[in-house]
């Protein structure tokens, strides 16, 4: 049997060619900061990473702003620590209102006894909306964030309504489908004035691997445990522990497994979620 | 009764799959026998037993079983979770997926509602990953009466998440002395040396070297979700480790 390690594929996808351009990705950028100013939202996870590393080769100090939930992974807020320390990053840490598992619980749906709280705070509004808003007062109105549409039908809609709504205007004109995508795709402008950008909205998974391989980039290791728990690729996703999605998927499994002393903690809090491990 | 170090041994059909980080208690096994036994008696005698789970404080069966008591007087059961015969951090990766009936749900209640959501909600339906250790047996180790502990594992044919889809079958049990081990051991590690059950830190006293899944919460003896039986306990070495 031999015992040779093999290829690391993260390597190799490393070394495939480049097919984006940089340069251009770069230039929007430093337009879009240049025009709204603003800041990177930054989960921690693989997307933003690579959006906050074109981000910092354009402005080493861009507001880095992390949006925390109170329920991040342990490991997320040591790899976000150590790499505002190592990149020195202009971060700025937003804790929300309350905590996702403060939101959780005051519903009530976690719990098999527990009566349904119509008043319980929006998760969403929480975590997402005012977090952002005060990003946005701070920073100014501008976005830069790792969304990708590939993520979601909801995601890749909503970068194809805004690619629509953003005729050409260059001179000379963008003659090409993929030139009129790399030029105006990607700009998301939201009807409160602000306006994000995803400079990987169109990137695929291995690209945004082979692009953190080739600059060997520092990724969070929640990955590497979930890779080793034998997740499947869809589900190396970053965020908060728990919330309402993906559950039916199997989120609380791998959850479970890897964490089961913090699980064990949620549990006793959110009972009703070990019907999804 | 006579209690003894033992082994026990379960060879399997394929793999047992569990979505906890570590093995089967042997104590929740032959608790899970025992209660079986119980509510069958009960109601062949014309009444039903209350869940354990509902009762504020369960009872603690009879279980043919030493107990292991620390200075505080918390006590566990002398017997370990289940480890794999394979390399614990071999998982296959399977998926199983469950609709909710409709017609099945008309049999349980005399009201629904129009529609029931199969996209969100309680009853949503589900794709999610089955965690499967492959391997030919489990083994336990633990302190007890050979016989008492043989008879009440004759009547356990699988153990695992999934039993109706044929995964944890198990082909055969073997109960064994195992006068080389001694009682701590017996009681509290895994074959590889590892921590095989959840321990209160006094159990640990002493064996600093010991490699456990860290600090949780968990059940110190069935059953063992009850929250009344949950503690902060050395965890057990993890499968995934």
């Amino acid at each position: 049997m031999s015992t040779h390690p093999g290829l690391d594929v993260q390597a190799l996808q490393g070394l495939r060619r480049q097919h984006r351009d940089l340069d251009l990705i770069r230039t929007r950028i430093e337009e879009h900061l240049d025009r709204h100013e603003g800041y990177v939202a930054f989960s921690g996870g693989k997307d933003s990473l690579v959006t906050l590393h074109l981000a910092v080769q354009v402005d080493p100090d861009v507001p880095v702003a992390f949006f925390d939930s109170g329920l991040e992974f342990p490991e997320t807020y040591t790899h976000i620590e150590k790499l505002a320390n190592d990149w020195r990053l202009n971060l700025d840490v937003i804790p929300a209102r309350h905590t996702t598992l403060e939101v959780l619980s005051a519903t009530g749906a976690w719990n098999h006894h527990g009566a349904r709280n119509p008043n319980a705070p929006d998760l969403h509004q929480v975590l997402i909306v005012e977090p952002s808003q005060t990003a946005h007062a701070q920073h100014g109105a501008g976005e830069l964030w790792g969304v990708r549409a590939e993520e979601s039908r909801g995601r890749a809609a909503a970068y194809a309504n805004a690619l629509r709504a953003h005729p050409c205007s260059c001179d000379p004109a963008c003659t090409t489908t993929t030139e009129h995508r790399a030029r105006h795709g990607g700009q998301i402008d939201r009807v409160n004035g602000t306006v994000a950008y995803g400079p990987v909205w169109d990137w695929k998974t291995p690209e945004i691997w082979g692009h953190i391989a080739r600059h060997q980039l520092p990724v969070n290791p929640v990955y590497a445990k979930l890779r080793q728990l034998g997740a499947p690729e869809h589900f190396l996703r970053i965020s908060h522990m728990v919330d309402g999605t993906r559950l039916e998927e199997g989120r609380i499994t791998w959850l479970r497994r890897g964490w089961p002393a913090l699980f064990e903690d949620l549990a006793t809090v959110l009972p009703r979620l070990r019907e999804f491990s | 009764m006579t209690y003894v170090p033992m082994r026990v041994r379960a060879d399997l059909a394929g793999g047992i799959a569990q979505s906890a980080p570590w093995g089967i208690a042997l104590d929740g096994l032959l608790a899970s026998e025992l209660w079986a036994r119980a509510k069958t008696e009960a109601r062949d005698a014309g009444h039903e037993l209350p869940r354990a789970l509902e009762q504020v404080s369960p009872p603690d069966l009879p279980l043919p079983l030493a107990t292991c008591v620390t200075e505080d007087g918390a006590w566990h059961w002398a017997a370990t979770c289940a480890q794999p015969d394979t390399p614990p951090a071999r998982i296959d990766v399977r998926a199983w997926m469950g609709r909710v009936d409709r017609r099945q749900l008309e049999q349980t209640t005399d009201w629904l509602p129009k529609t029931v959501s199969d996209r969100q909600g309680r009853y949503r339906a589900r794709r999610m990953p089955l965690l499967v250790s492959p391997c030919l047996s489990v083994t336990w180790r633990a302190i007890g009466d050979l016989e008492a502990v043989r008879e009440l594992l004759e009547g356990v044919v699988s153990i695992g998440k999934k039993r109706s889809s044929g995964e944890g079958h198990v082909l055969r049990w073997e109960v064994t002395p195992a006068p080389d081990l001694d009682e701590y051991a017996a009681a509290h590690l895994h074959p590889d040396g590892t921590l095989g059950r959840p321990t209160p830190s006094a159990c640990l006293a002493g064996h600093d070297d010991i490699v456990d899944g860290g600090l949780g919460r968990a059940g110190i003896r069935p059953p063992y979700m009850h929250p009344g039986r949950q503690f902060e306990l050395h965890l057990p070495a993890l499968l995934s480790a």
